[in-house]
């Protein structure tokens, strides 16, 4: 673990500390978590004896979001000053695959950071690879967990096989965002307003689309564009219309593919259907740009652009098919790198 | 210092819009504590934590991921039919599937 280590500390203690209070924070979607009541700042009962940590040290943590690094280093901040002889460094890689690459070259070089983000794409492979400590003893340990209290579907996410690599910060799931000047000036329901009245579906998903797509100053080209189309590379995009129409990637028992069947077909044609309406190259045309009627994105976008929006924006649930359902990835989460020094000392 | 409690930190979370792992983080309190989010979105969170799944629980599922982009995107381009990509896909993902570690639990 890139622990840094500069000094003579116990290792399992300061990241024990960092993670309730990442806790604290990663806790915030801990809860007083796994790591929330491992030790000290928030001790609860029943938690473990601390070690004070007396020699100057580094700890890292790894992530890969960009945006999330302000907020991570401030709880780490908050860290220290409770625990002046820790400073909490925040390494953020925000390439998913750059990110993996250097954790794994850190592991290997006997440099693991002492707390990971574990990504939901990346998740059940490296998981698989052996990287993670399974928590399950912590949680064990720890009389203020409360796994109820955990979103199931998220908590469950990151297991394997009985094991608890990781625990949740964050629920991730997408939604519809709509631009509300467009559809107010077509005259078109927002999917708002479709969604309360329980109708707010792939048909008239399709429908607003077709009507919001035209040409608006007559030149002959299309300017203003439904949708913003549905992605072909996120995941969350493709498994929430396969789920939706009742369709899979495999069966149950994962002993076969199943995008064959009528059901999955049938998702990826809808796929193909609202990408009809969607910018097509040149056009110049995004959602921050105002050229857009509807699309799809992770729940921070509006966070992250709204302050760039010329115009109104609204958001509604994700659209339904046959079944009500989404990708809820429960992630990202919180993982103790099976390389972390002193793991068992946690 | 105030140590802070699991609550409070999850606040400086939510302000970037990080949405609860914790059904006890969904107070009105919290999302009253960000005026950037639109208050249509915990509806949105709501219906996403109640009826959602989880990511395939397959060992390969990054390489999977590439295999479906790849598919996708021939279709959506119209360099081959839905039907034709399909059976290519198919191909690629019963291989990886093969190859995967797997944990079919529900």
């Amino acid at each position: 673990m890139r622990a840094v280590q500069r000094g003579n500390w116990t290792m399992s203690i300061t990241r024990r500390r960092w993670l309730q209070r990442t806790g604290a924070f990663a806790a915030g979607t801990l809860g007083t978590g796994v790591l929330a009541a491992c030790a000290g700042l928030d001790q609860q009962p029943g938690a473990a004896p601390e070690t004070k940590v007396t020699q100057p040290t580094t700890i890292e943590l790894w992530h890969w979001d960009e945006f999330f690094r302000d907020t991570m280093q401030k709880l780490g901040d908050r860290f220290t000053q409770s625990n002046p002889s820790v400073k909490v460094t925040v390494v953020v890689n925000s390439v998913v695959n750059n990110y993996y690459d250097k954790l794994q070259t850190a592991i290997v070089a006997d440099a693991s950071p002492a707390v990971v983000g574990v990504h939901p794409l990346r998740q059940h492979t490296t998981a698989t690879s052996g990287m993670y400590r399974d928590l399950n003893r912590y949680i064990g340990n720890d009389k203020s967990f409360d796994k109820a209290d955990f979103y199931d579907v998220g908590l469950k996410a990151h297991s394997w096989k009985g094991q608890q690599y990781g625990i949740p910060h964050d629920s991730a799931f997408r939604l519809y965002y709509y631009n509300r000047d467009i559809l107010e000036k077509e005259g078109v329901k927002t999917p708002l307003e479709y969604h309360k009245e329980g109708k707010w579906n792939w048909a008239t998903y399709l429908d607003m689309a077709k009507r919001l797509t035209r040409d608006t100053n007559g030149d002959g080209e299309i300017d203003q564009f439904g949708t913003g189309g549905e992605s072909a590379i996120a995941w969350g995009v493709y498994l929430s219309f396969l789920w939706q129409n009742q369709g899979d990637l495999f069966d149950a028992g994962y002993t076969k593919q199943t995008v064959t069947q009528a059901a999955a077909r049938e998702a990826f044609t809808f796929m193909k259907d609202v990408s009809t309406m969607a910018p097509v190259a040149g056009s110049g045309a995004t959602p921050e740009n105002g050229r857009v009627g509807i699309w799809q994105d992770w729940h921070p976008w509006s966070v992250l652009n709204a302050s760039k929006f010329s115009y109104r924006y609204g958001v509604a649930p994700m659209v339904q098919g046959r079944a009500q359902t989404q990708l809820f990835t429960g992630g990202p989460a919180w993982g103790i790198p099976t390389a972390a020094k002193n793991p068992d000392s946690h | 210092m105030k140590h802070l409690t699991s609550k409070e930190s999850f606040t400086q979370m939510f302000q970037i819009a990080m949405m609860p792992a914790r059904k006890s983080l969904d107070t009105d309190a919290l999302w009253a504590s960000n005026k950037n989010l639109p208050a249509e979105m915990r509806t949105a969170f709501q219906i996403a934590a109640r009826t959602g799944r989880a990511m395939p629980r397959v060992s390969k599922f990054d390489e999977m991921n590439t295999a479906l982009g790849q598919a996708i995107t021939s279709f959506l381009r119209d360099q081959q039919s839905v039907g034709s990509a399909t059976e290519v896909l198919a191909r690629d993902l019963d291989r990886l599937l093969a190859e995967s570690i797997v944990d079919p639990i529900k």
